[in-house]
């Protein structure tokens, strides 16, 4: 049997951007990310300034994606525009999987005591609760900008990777292995961090995708419903304009479709890691 | 003498594991004639379970039968298509597994379980010519007929085992695999249950493949064994015969550690010996006291002695 | 029970509900025997007799409805009263799945030295030096290369042999195995029980063996305790309850048996083992052993028994009033 010098947990990046979807996604989400930063080597155009062009051009040699109805360069905007998403969704997902294991662990821990039964019940409470309204509500309330983004987005995702991770703590607080380390006298604090959390990692890192995924959809969302930050440009923001100045009813696809397969992409992207993930706690 | 009832040739099967393959099972031969009672002996990973599920077409499909035949009755098991598998699973081999109690149906009777059983496989039989049957075959394994209206968790695991045992010989086998069958008992109802196998099948000349990992349980059963070790058959003969002067440095080995244990004569022992299986030449090198170069190298082949009463596959023996 | 007894198991009971509290379990009811240092006892049962609650209990993994144990004439446990850890570092366990008693994701020097990390030692060159000790203890070696593996690079038995390493690297004074050799394989149980009777004899451990293997209990032990349904039906010398077992359900269980040498196999089976067993009901009053007994009397449908002394061993049935 072979014996490994290093680890092996740490051989997991490497057989996630070894593969087909994982170098795929991960190399169009570096994508979006970095692009934003070269945007002024690729084209001219700062997109925000208003009048570089005509208004609602169609695409053009000098305007690759036209322009919107104040005039600024569509191709410019998508380049920018998905910077905030990704950053939104991967904070998103970051304090997310901190709340998880914060309140997960012991909530399947002492999930027969009454502490446990608590945190379950806030869970559950926090589970029902409408997303949309509660984002709009928040939104409206606390403000636009992309920490409120991150701070309503957190709020909604932390409760349904929470019941999946607290199940998994449920029954891995019965095994063998478990008992022992109590029969050697490890505290439960030690126990649920020591122990017990190495084994769900996995899953949380599967789940934290999902949130980032949904994130990025939610945070489009919110910013489509004019609740985001008007001083950047995402995608979400261009939509809403484009939306208000009636680019649809008008036929301007170039300033609707770019933002909408932005976001697809993005998505899609995440997902692809998503998968592989899953191919890798499966297969190795 | 008539031919046997089944026949293993040079079966090798594979498993492909995360991308490895794998053999479990290599280069297998034994007969099974009609009325043996046959014990395959092996630990964990001599191959018995897969052999056991090969010879029951219920292979998983990361397996892969890289050659041999499973001859039953003449007919090459491993070419049958699923058509042709219901009318000889249970039928004419029926099988009793080690997990096999949870099998049951936990929301139906028993009685209707064992109904519906029955017309699977035999359509055309009348609802009465059934239930006379089951009811038969109930008390032989020394139910009561009331648990027929039980359901399956207000019977004991000793009842269920039962159960699984009437369900089996329900179509009247010719040849009946049981694998493990006892495991999960406590050690009375066990002692039961393998008492109950024995005179059933002696009565109804059954022909039974006992599959365990206890030798000494194999002894109340079965008069000849099967000895598996890393995939393959080591050791064959009158169960008897093997106790008391075990060939093969494996069934050595391991009578020898049993009898310690049975006689409290415990000797020092050595540290962790490897219990890796080779996979080159013998798999038993790497812990044989015997082993030789060859061994090391190449794949011992089964050779009958003493006036072919046994069967080893050892380089210690010749013909 | 007398002064000098290590530790002393006083009326213990233990009762597991549903979540509804409409089924009641009497895991164990009033067990009481004493330990001496230095001995090998092994307490043997089948599954519902109680003994792995038991050992669970001596080990803080589980609550006593009733009673308590006392350990070197100090109450360490009770119904309110969880073992202390001054208590706790001598006892030490090995459970019977060696599949399920590691971390996976723990390297096997991370599993070993748990229980010295808990209590503080974090010198990491001191770890080292005891968990290699431990290493070759149980006849792991060369230690350095087992240190560094995953229980998945592990075969059944060489998890059972960390999980002991584990268990006595704090040296306790009492050892309890759990079904040591259980899922071990037949011809690697005698290396195990080897491994257990050396350590014990050379760390002057006390150990305790639950099984239902007779062969095995035979061995480890000079005490026996018979277990059923959750009560003692039999306790003495080994010697004694192999020779002439008194309990119904003990001789039972040793005609049952299965034995390589044909001799031994005669003389067990002239013992009355148990008729048909499908009347396995329930029972509320009497001797739980009733229904499967050959030898019953009237009286055993409706009084239980308590545990009588016969001149060598205690039998709970009115067969020795």
């Amino acid at each position: 049997m072979e014996i490994p010098k290093d680890n092996r947990y740490l051989k997991i990046p490497i057989y996630l951007l070894k593969s087909v979807k994982g170098g795929l996604g991960f190399t169009v989400i570096l994508t979006f990310s970095i692009l934003p930063f070269l945007r002024s080597f690729i084209v001219k155009y700062n997109p925000q300034t208003v009048g570089v062009g005509l208004p609602n051009q169609p695409p053009s040699y000098a305007h690759l994606l036209g322009t919107t109805s104040l005039g600024q360069d569509v191709f410019s905007q998508f380049i920018s525009g998905g910077l905030i998403p990704i950053i939104v969704g991967i904070l998103t997902g970051i304090f997310t999987s901190f709340l998880v294991i914060i309140i997960a662990l012991p909530m399947g821990y002492y999930s027969d005591k009454l502490s446990g039964k608590f945190i379950a019940l806030l869970t559950d409470i926090f589970l029902v609760i409408p997303t949309l309204p509660l984002i709009i509500i928040l939104g409206v309330y606390l403000g636009p900008s992309v920490f409120n983004q991150v701070f309503v987005l957190t709020l909604i995702s932390w409760p349904f990777p929470t019941r999946i991770v607290s199940s998994q703590v449920m029954s891995l607080k019965e095994r063998g292995f478990i008992l022992s380390a109590k029969a050697c006298g490890a505290s439960d604090m030690k126990i649920m961090f020591e122990e017990i959390l190495p084994n769900v990692t996995t899953l949380i890192i599967s789940n934290t995708i999902l949130v980032i995924i949904f994130a990025i959809l939610f945070q489009t969302a919110i910013s489509f419903l004019g609740l985001g930050d008007p001083t950047q440009i995402d995608w979400g923001n261009m939509l809403y304009y484009a939306e208000q100045s009636g680019a649809i009813a008008n036929g301007e696809w170039w300033w609707v479709i770019p933002p909408g397969i932005g976001i697809m992409l993005l998505a899609f992207s995440f997902s692809l890691l998503f998968l592989r993930i899953e191919e890798i706690m499966r297969d190795y | 003498m008539s031919s046997p009832l089944l026949e293993v040739k040079n079966l090798t099967i594979s498993y492909k594991i995360k991308s490895k393959i794998v053999d479990v099972v290599k280069d297998v031969n034994f007969k099974l004639n009609k009325g043996d009672r046959l014990a395959i002996v092996g630990e964990s990973g001599s191959g018995k379970t897969t052999l056991a599920l090969a010879i029951l077409g219920l292979l998983p499909k990361n397996a892969v039968v890289k050659s041999g035949e499973i001859l039953f009755n003449g007919i090459n098991l491993l070419k049958l298509t699923s058509n042709q598998w219901r009318d000889i699973r249970w039928r004419k081999i029926a099988m009793i597994f080690q997990a096999s109690m949870n099998g049951l149906d936990p929301v139906m009777k028993i009685g209707d379980q064992l109904i519906e059983l029955y017309i699977y496989h035999n359509k055309y039989s009348s609802k009465e010519d059934v239930k006379e049957k089951i009811v038969e075959i109930i008390k032989k394994v020394n139910l009561s007929p009331t648990v027929l209206n039980l359901y399956p968790h207000e019977l004991s695991g000793g009842m269920k085992q039962r159960i699984i045992i009437a369900s089996s010989l329900l179509l009247n086998p010719d040849l009946l695999i049981a694998d493990e069958p006892t495991t999960a008992l406590d050690v009375i109802t066990q002692s039961e249950i393998l008492s109950l196998i024995k005179r059933i099948s002696e009565e109804r000349n059954i022909t039974l493949m006992f599959i365990t990992h206890d030798i000494s349980l194999a002894s109340l059963l079965c008069k000849k064994v099967l000895i598996m070790y890393g995939g393959t058959n080591m050791e064959e003969g009158e169960l008897r015969e093997v106790i008391s002067n075990p060939l093969h440095p494996y069934t050595k080995h391991l009578i020898s550690s049993l009898l310690e244990i049975e006689n409290g004569t415990l000797t020092q022992s050595k540290k962790d010996l490897s219990t890796y299986i080779s996979f080159s030449g013998c798999p038993f090198n790497l812990r044989c006291p015997y082993s030789d170069d060859i061994c090391k190298i190449s794949y011992p082949k089964p050779i009958m002695v003493n006036d072919n009463s046994r069967i080893v596959r050892c380089f210690l023996y010749k013909r | 029970m007398s002064l000098n007894d290590l530790l002393v198991i006083k009326h213990i009971s233990k009762i597991f509900r549903n979540r509804r509290g409409s089924t009641e379990i009497r895991a164990l009811d009033d067990v009481t025997f004493s330990i001496k240092e230095g001995e090998k006892i092994a307490i043997i049962g089948e599954s519902g007799s109680g003994k792995t609650t038991l050992a669970k209990i001596l080990v803080g993994l589980v609550q006593p409805d009733e009673g308590e144990i006392i350990y070197q004439g100090r109450v360490i446990i009770d119904k309110n009263k969880k073992i202390d850890d001054k208590a706790r570092k001598d006892f030490g366990i090995v459970f019977q799945d060696p599949y399920e008693s590691l971390n996976p994701t723990k390297t096997v020097f991370d599993s070993i030295s748990l229980p010295l990390r808990v209590r503080g030692i974090k010198n990491k060159e001191l770890l080292k030096e005891l968990v290699y000790n431990a290493l070759m203890d149980v006849g792991l070696s060369p230690p350095e290369e087992f240190m560094r593996r995953y229980p998945h690079q592990l075969s059944g038995g060489q998890r059972q042999r960390v999980a002991l390493a584990r268990a006595i690297i704090y040296k306790p004074k009492v050892l309890i195995a759990d079904e040591p050799t259980t899922m071990i394989d037949a011809s690697l149980k005698s290396e195990i029980i080897k491994l257990l009777l050396n350590i014990k004899q050379k760390f002057n451990m006390t150990l305790i063996t639950i099984t239902h293997e007779f062969n095995i209990a035979r061995i480890v032990a000079d005490k026996l305790v018979v277990m059923y349904k959750g009560r003692i039906v039999e306790e003495g010398a080994t010697s004694e309850i192999l020779k002439s077992p008194k309990h119904p359900y003990t001789q039972a269980l040793i005609s049952s048996i299965p034995s390589l040498n044909s001799k031994l196999q005669l003389s067990f089976n002239s013992y009355n083992a148990i008729t048909n067993s499908y009347d396995e009901k329930e029972i509320n009053t009497g001797c739980k052993f009733y229904f499967r007994c050959p030898y019953k009397l009237e009286k055993c449908l409706n009084k239980d028994p308590p545990l009588f002394s016969t001149e060598k061993s205690k039998v709970r049935c009115f067969l020795y009033e």
